[in-house]
């Protein structure tokens, strides 16, 4: 992908130069608000990283600068101020995610891939297909290799969640946020035990297994290549 | 010192005002009482004048204007001008008896009673009538007062010796009283120097008397304690800070210098570089709660008030936690009144409780029952989170919710010790009680909210 970093700090900005080249991704680096919206007028990127606070002024003027332009470029907003009601203000001024520092690389990593997936739009449907596994949107029901697997709620929607972004990583706070709208560090492994019983289900008596451990970073739905 | 010349002003202020005070008081009282004095004399004499006057005029009323004039020349012949004075003026204006030789100058021709300078044959003051004749003219009696000057001259001695008297007795007690207000003062102004000087503990002194001085002297006292109070506090959260956050920090250090002193396959590297990731996330984490108890106790700039339904977050909460206390051989058991509702923040609340449910699954013992529970006090809504774990002696349910307090004093469980700040933070914000007993055996955390109706 090609992504616009509008970042003022500069060793944060070499840093996620660093990691998103390593990660396979094309960075072009904005120090300014005004740098960035000029680049992001002259280039078609696939996201935008924005910092809230720059040199010029708040990143949220930014991010309504380009929308009012009609630009749709999935953007994620980065800011050391964490809390709800700037979370909020970001994603009501068009973000399509927020991120507070500090973050785990990873985190920023799986996040900008899942913003950058939403913009192909998915037609709505009524069954989720991942190898010989099959997801019954209507009748919520889950069967593998035919055989009806029971799973409780909770594990259905943690299911749907994982195999909606197939072969993308997701970490355990995007779990927390997406299946139970929860957005804080729990000091217990919870989501580890959560994700370990629907594997169980899952991909015990089966094979190949299809729910991956990221060691430190968190799960991804898929077949091994 | 600067306490020293404001005493001293002080003093000036309070002793010179007291002096003027007292010098304008005297003043007042000498004039007022002189006032007093001529005014009685001046009604002596206008009565006097007013018989004479009545006595001559009853003359005309016999025989004219003539008569009149001729009883006024008798009168004026047989009395000296030291003693009565005369005086009669035809309708045109012309004097036509009397022992004075002209109408006094500046003496208005209309009927009252004044007192003039007449300045004639030696008669300085005199207190006189004008009485109009009936057909014209007007008639003179007067009374020459030459004590009035004298007594003038003794009242402007009076004042002077007075004013001079009473600025000395104001002088006087204003000391008296600047010395008495001021040394008390000073007592305080001490007790601060002291203070500043690094001696917290030191204390104003009460006099026991109950006045404002005491009052005074009790609330800095009040403010003493709780300033000494805070500074304990702020002492023992910057220990347990440097405390808590160099254990790993020295943790993570190890770790990366092990890693780095032989050579290893990039498996192991990668190992030992997770393991420092974890370690760090740690420390984030320990900082991230105190940003987050620090801004709730700062009033929470960035926390939201809506309706929250606790009894759904509740089922929610325990839904999240069900196989993770099972993994550990734990029951976790729901008891949730359905469609509660309280203000609050939904995140906040979450995180308080899951907190709470993280320490009861830590401490628990294998086999242990945890219950969550949502219910109704009257106007109170009942979060409760209960274990059979080791509970926390009475003693130190108070402790457990200062920051970075941990009653395993080797801090071998994981956590940063600010799990039950943060709950505390979160009650109080929510307007909650909170309260933590035992469960016999174990521990109960009960959160009390204001309820709230449930949004349309």
């Amino acid at each position: 992908m090609r992504i616009l970093l509008i970042e003022d700090d500069g060793a944060a900005a070499q840093m996620l130069v660093q990691g998103l080249g390593e990660a396979g991704h094309g960075v072009d680096v904005a120090a300014t608000g005004r740098a960035g919206l000029e680049l992001a007028e002259a280039v078609a990127f696939d996201a935008i990283v924005l910092d809230r606070m720059l040199p010029d002024g708040d990143g949220l003027t930014v991010l309504t600068d380009l929308r009012a332009r009609g630009d749709t470029v999935p953007v994620l907003m980065l800011s050391a101020l964490g809390e709800v009601d700037q979370r909020v203000e970001g994603l009501q001024g068009g973000a399509d995610d927020y991120l507070a520092k500090p973050f785990a690389f990873r985190e920023l990593l799986a996040r900008l891939d899942a913003v950058a997936r939403r913009r192909d739009p998915t037609p709505p449907e009524a069954v989720l297909r991942l190898a010989d596994l099959e997801i019954n949107l209507i009748t919520r029901t889950v069967t593998r290799q035919g055989h009806e697997i029971a799973l409780q709620p909770r594990e259905f929607r943690l299911l749907e969640f994982l195999v909606r972004r197939a072969g993308q990583v997701v970490t355990r706070s995007m779990l927390l946020e997406g299946v139970w709208q929860y957005r804080f560090a729990p000091e217990t492994k919870v989501i580890d035990v959560q994700v370990s019983r629907l594997r169980q289900k899952i991909d015990r008596d089966f094979q190949p297994p299809l729910i991956h451990t990221i060691r430190g970073i968190g799960y991804r739905a898929g077949v091994l290549a | 010192m600067s306490w020293l010349s404001s005493f001293r002003t002080t003093t000036f202020r309070m002793v010179a005002l007291a002096a003027g005070v007292f010098a304008v008081l005297g003043l007042a009282l000498i004039m007022v009482l002189s006032f007093l004095l001529e005014t009685v004399a001046d009604q002596r004499f206008d009565r006097v004048a007013a018989t004479s006057a009545q006595a001559v005029l009853s003359a005309q009323e016999r025989g004219g204007f003539n008569a009149l004039r001729a009883a006024v020349a008798d009168r004026a012949a047989r009395t000296s001008p030291s003693l009565r004075l005369y005086l009669l003026e035809d309708p045109s204006g012309t004097v036509v008896a009397g022992n004075l030789p002209t109408w006094p100058r500046g003496l208005e021709h209309q009927a009252g009673n004044v007192t003039i300078a007449v300045d004639q044959d030696g008669i300085l003051v005199a207190r006189v009538s004008t009485i109009p004749v009936a057909g014209g003219g007007f008639l003179l009696v007067g009374t020459p007062i030459p004590e009035r000057q004298r007594i003038m001259n003794l009242e402007i001695e009076a004042l002077a010796v007075m004013a001079g008297l009473m600025a000395l007795i104001g002088t006087a007690a204003g000391l008296v009283i600047a010395k008495r207000v001021l040394g008390r003062l000073d007592v305080v102004n001490r007790t601060a120097s002291t203070i500043l000087a690094g001696n917290l503990a030191q204390r104003v002194p009460v006099s026991g008397r109950g006045d404002e001085f005491d009052s005074l002297a009790a609330n800095i006292n009040i403010m003493l304690d709780r300033i000494e109070g805070l500074l304990a506090t702020v002492h023992s959260v910057t220990h347990n800070i440097a405390h808590d956050l160099r254990a790993p920090l020295n943790r993570l250090r190890g770790r990366l210098e092990l890693a780095l002193m032989t050579q290893r396959s990039p498996d192991d590297y990668q190992q030992a570089l997770a393991a420092a990731i974890a370690e760090a996330d740690e420390i984030i984490n320990t900082f991230n709660a105190m940003l987050a108890i620090a801004r709730l106790e700062g009033g929470a700039s960035g926390a939201r008030v809506d309706p929250v339904d606790v009894s759904e977050l509740v089922e929610c909460l325990a839904d999240l936690y069900q196989p993770l206390a099972e993994e550990n051989d734990l029951t976790l058991a729901v008891e949730v009144l359905a469609g509660q509702w309280i203000r609050g923040d939904r995140h906040l609340l979450s995180q308080a409780l899951s907190n709470l449910v993280d320490n009861a699954i830590k401490y628990s013992p294998p086999g242990g029952r945890l219950h969550l529970g949502v219910e109704r006090l009257g106007d109170w809504v009942r979060l409760s989170v209960k274990d059979d774990g080791p509970g926390i002696a009475a003693d130190q349910r108070e402790a457990v919710l200062q920051p970075f307090v941990r009653l395993d004093p080797a801090r071998s469980t994981p956590g940063s010790g600010l799990g039950l700040s943060l709950v505390a933070a979160v009650a109080e914000f929510h307007n909650a009680r909170l309260t933590l007993a035992d469960n016999q055996p174990g521990l109960v955390v009960f959160i009390d909210c204001p309820v709230s109706s449930a949004p349309r």
